[in-house]
């Protein structure tokens, strides 16, 4: 009997403890092969069949189906420069440039990736020609409720959302993993109620 | 007494010896057991956790391959950050059935395809600088029918992208981009155009195979046609007047 209780009880703890640790590191943890450039994301090198299982894991439950090597690469940014959620009604605002390809797309997502509501949000995506640039070839975006840069995405929502940069240009692919390129900084305002202060 | 009395500790430290060993045989074993469940796990969330919207693009019985165009209020998945300014459109395929083709002629300014496993693995890829005039021909099939196919002289259609890919089921993307918002449903129109279909292949040499028959038993087989695997009916897709 007691030799019983004891291998259930270590039955047990493996079976908890392997599948939460599964889950932690297929879920939380960043997978390797991630592309970091400031606060933005990449999964380089996550969606092949080069995959390491933990990446391969990370992806099957995540509901992506990753960009392939020839379409470019998707940049996902879920905080500011100084790690605030990306909170559209505290005004979230991009500036700098996107140097790293000539065609770009900027989709604002819910946090978890799926689809904006529309009620939300009337245009939730941009392309790099619909922009206005400065002299320098830089821009500012702003995400919110009123406009307050020359390019805007007008969302209204206190949900955190997750902004998402597509290059397309198949030579992303080979960029080290230095922060040699560059993409937008992000902030976020200080006004309204439950913003940060 | 003095016997009882001068045992007692080594009695006690013989006892604490014996817990202190059964506890550390616990916590090695219960480690070794956890480290097989964390990696039984991983390895397994590909399977039992495959993207839910996959799940939805080929649900259970559906035949294969089929096209998902979105149009006439059909469901089309959205996957998770996907790309607000393309519109795609996806095939499923199933490669017990045979080779499958893609092929299509997209006429938007940036078009790009891809072929995934069930699980979101990117298998190949190509995008509109792969092809003159926009003309796409993708032929997704086993290395083992590629090798047949060869073996057997099959003459691939011109200028089509072959990509090889182990596991029988996936799904090709095809997704355009929309430069203006008012192009989207244009796109979507010429974007639902793609043909997804079983591949058929012509023999112009019959008697080419002279090596095997595909069986792998490396019998010279002169007597007639190469025998390149044909798609077959699954048992899980036979009708009830099939059965």
């Amino acid at each position: 009997m007691t030799r019983m209780l004891w291998l259930l009880s270590m039955a047990l703890a493996a079976v908890v403890a392997g599948t939460a640790s599964a889950i932690y590191a297929t879920q939380t943890l960043r997978p390797t092969g991630m592309l970091t450039i400031g606060v933005w994301e990449a999964v380089r090198a996550v969606g092949d069949a080069s995959a390491d299982p933990y990446a391969h894991a990370f992806l099957a439950s995540s509901g992506q189906l990753p960009p392939g090597s020839a379409e470019g690469m998707r940049f996902v940014a879920l905080g500011s420069q100084t790690n605030q959620l990306l909170v559209p009604n505290c005004a979230v605002e991009l500036t700098g440039r996107v140097d790293v390809a000539r065609l770009w797309t900027l989709t604002v997502t819910q946090a978890n990736g799926a689809p904006l509501a529309e009620r939300d949000a009337r245009q939730t995506a941009v392309h790099s020609r619909d922009l206005v640039y400065q002299a320098d070839g830089s821009f500012s975006l702003s995400i919110g409720p009123q406009p307050t840069a020359p390019n805007a995405l007008l969302v209204r929502s206190g949900l955190p959302v997750a902004v998402v940069i597509h290059v397309y240009d198949g030579a992303i692919t080979s960029l080290p993993d230095s922060g040699e390129a560059a993409l937008p900084f992000v902030t976020v305002g200080t006004d309204g109620a439950g913003c940060p202060a | 007494m003095s016997d009882n009395f001068l045992y007692a500790p080594q009695a006690k430290q013989r006892e604490h010896g014996a817990i202190a060993s059964a506890v550390g045989l616990w916590c090695g074993l219960t480690l070794l057991a956890t480290i097989v469940v964390h990696l039984l796990v991983v390895f397994a969330l590909p399977s039992i956790g495959r993207g839910v919207q996959i799940d939805d693009i080929i649900p259970p019985g559906e035949a294969a391959p089929r096209l998902y165009t979105g149009l006439a209020g059909e469901a089309l998945p959205s996957f998770r950050y996907d790309d607000g300014r393309t519109d795609s459109v996806y095939c499923s395929f199933d490669l017990r059935d045979g080779a499958v083709r893609v092929s299509g002629n997209l006429d938007v300014p940036f078009w790009s395809i891809s072929v995934h496993t069930l699980s979101g693995l990117v298998v190949g890829s190509v995008n509109h600088n792969a092809t003159s005039g926009g003309g796409l021909d993708l032929l997704v099939m086993r290395p083992a029918l590629a090798v047949d196919l060869a073996r057997a002289g099959a003459q691939l259609p011109r200028d089509s992208l072959v990509v090889e890919m182990d596991g029988p089921l996936g799904v090709v993307r095809i997704s355009g981009l929309a430069t203006y918002e008012a192009l989207r449903s244009r796109l979507r129109q010429n974007l639902s155009q793609t043909e997804c279909t079983l591949a058929t292949f012509t023999f112009t040499n019959p008697n080419a195979s002279d090596e095997t028959d595909g069986s792998g038993t490396g019998t010279p087989d002169r007597s007639g046609p190469p025998q390149v695997p044909q798609p077959l009916p699954r048992p899980d897709a036979l009708t009830p007047s099939q059965n």
